[in-house]
């Protein structure tokens, strides 16, 4: 470990969608997580986001767990609008691929998600849920989980807490 | 409405080398390693290679606030390798998960030290924002040595 840490806290992670609206409808109405702030602006900073231009349009919403406290990390959901979101061959499809490639959610029932996000629109399940045996140095132990791509193509997993 | 999301748990990296992306993450950056795979092998449905075992080195990597902060992931994968392609994205408003962002006690500070490296391409200059909470952000976005896009955030409750 670094003698003086830099990262205090990792405090978002961003998915860019081509229609937050619709993005919402899954991230919000689905999957339960609570808009905490939101803008939509023609003059946000182009240069910092490294655009060739001083001002780009964005629309975005900032996503937390219901009932998370200050210091849980965000999922910003943000569409482009000026540029737009370019979808070209849209996320990365395979999991090796170098990058941010996914996202990981703890909820409390994996099979009771299974059944509610495999049957929204657009959404492929990669792999139905299925139990994992996690061999870490200190102990072994078995959780569950689920995979998917959501409408975007955007690859979520989802665990619960391991069996006891 | 049911609210079936407890938490964002992790994020996942994949990387080509794993003792490379340390060398950043944890030894510039100082995330702290709070679990470490190595030779991992696990079925490997989950992640999308049905019918195959897969085999990967991992890290799981947090800042200084453990509290309820989500990890991020390092995997390296050895079987499949991973793979480079036409690398990350390269352009922010590219469709899928583009960008992750730290808070921080001092940006400048870490923009010096990044800039001593040499292989840091920065997107811009440390940038200061009004925070719409009061105060100001002081923000700067560079590429890491692979070319996923990191932001630093430092926020200073009162304008200097």
């Amino acid at each position: 470990m670094a003698v003086n840490p830099l990262v205090k806290k990792f405090m978002h992670v961003v998915v860019t969608v081509p229609d937050l609206d619709e993005a919402l409808k899954f991230y919000r109405d689905v999957l339960g997580f609570v808009s905490v702030f939101h803008t939509r602006t023609d003059e946000a900073d182009g240069r910092l986001l490294g655009f060739d231009q001083d001002e780009i349009g964005i629309y975005a919403h900032h996503l937390l767990n219901a009932g998370a406290d200050g210091h849980a990390t965000e999922i910003n959901l943000i569409e482009y609008t000026n540029p737009p979101t370019m979808v070209a061959n849209g996320p990365y499809s395979q999991m090796n691929h170098v990058g941010i490639t996914r996202l990981a959610v703890l909820v409390d029932s994996v099979d009771a998600a299974y059944e509610e996000v495999r049957a929204y629109p657009g959404v492929e399940i990669v792999c139905a849920p299925k139990d994992i045996v996690i061999r870490a140095p200190e102990a072994t132990f078995t959780t569950r989980w689920f995979s998917f791509k959501d409408p975007w193509g955007v690859f979520l997993t989802m665990t619960q807490a391991p069996a006891a | 409405m049911d609210r079936y999301i407890n938490r964002l748990f992790h994020v996942c990296i994949t990387v080509p080398d794993i003792e490379e992306a340390l060398a950043f993450y944890r030894d510039v950056l100082g995330l702290e390693s709070i679990g470490s795979l190595r030779n991992e092998k696990a079925d490997g449905a989950v992640l999308g290679f049905p019918g195959q075992e897969i085999e990967i080195h991992a890290d799981h990597l947090c800042g200084k606030r453990k509290d309820n902060a989500t990890v991020i992931d390092l995997i390296e994968f050895i079987t499949p390798k991973t793979v480079i392609g036409d690398g990350p994205y390269g352009q922010m408003n590219h469709v899928g998960i583009t960008r992750m962002a730290f808070d921080v006690d001092d940006t400048d500070a870490i923009h010096e030290k990044l800039l001593q490296r040499g292989d840091i391409e920065m997107l811009c200059e440390p940038q200061s924002v009004q925070a719409p909470t009061g105060g100001i952000l002081r923000i700067l976005t560079f590429k890491d040595p692979l070319g996923i896009v990191l932001e630093l955030i430092e926020h200073r409750p009162q304008a200097a």
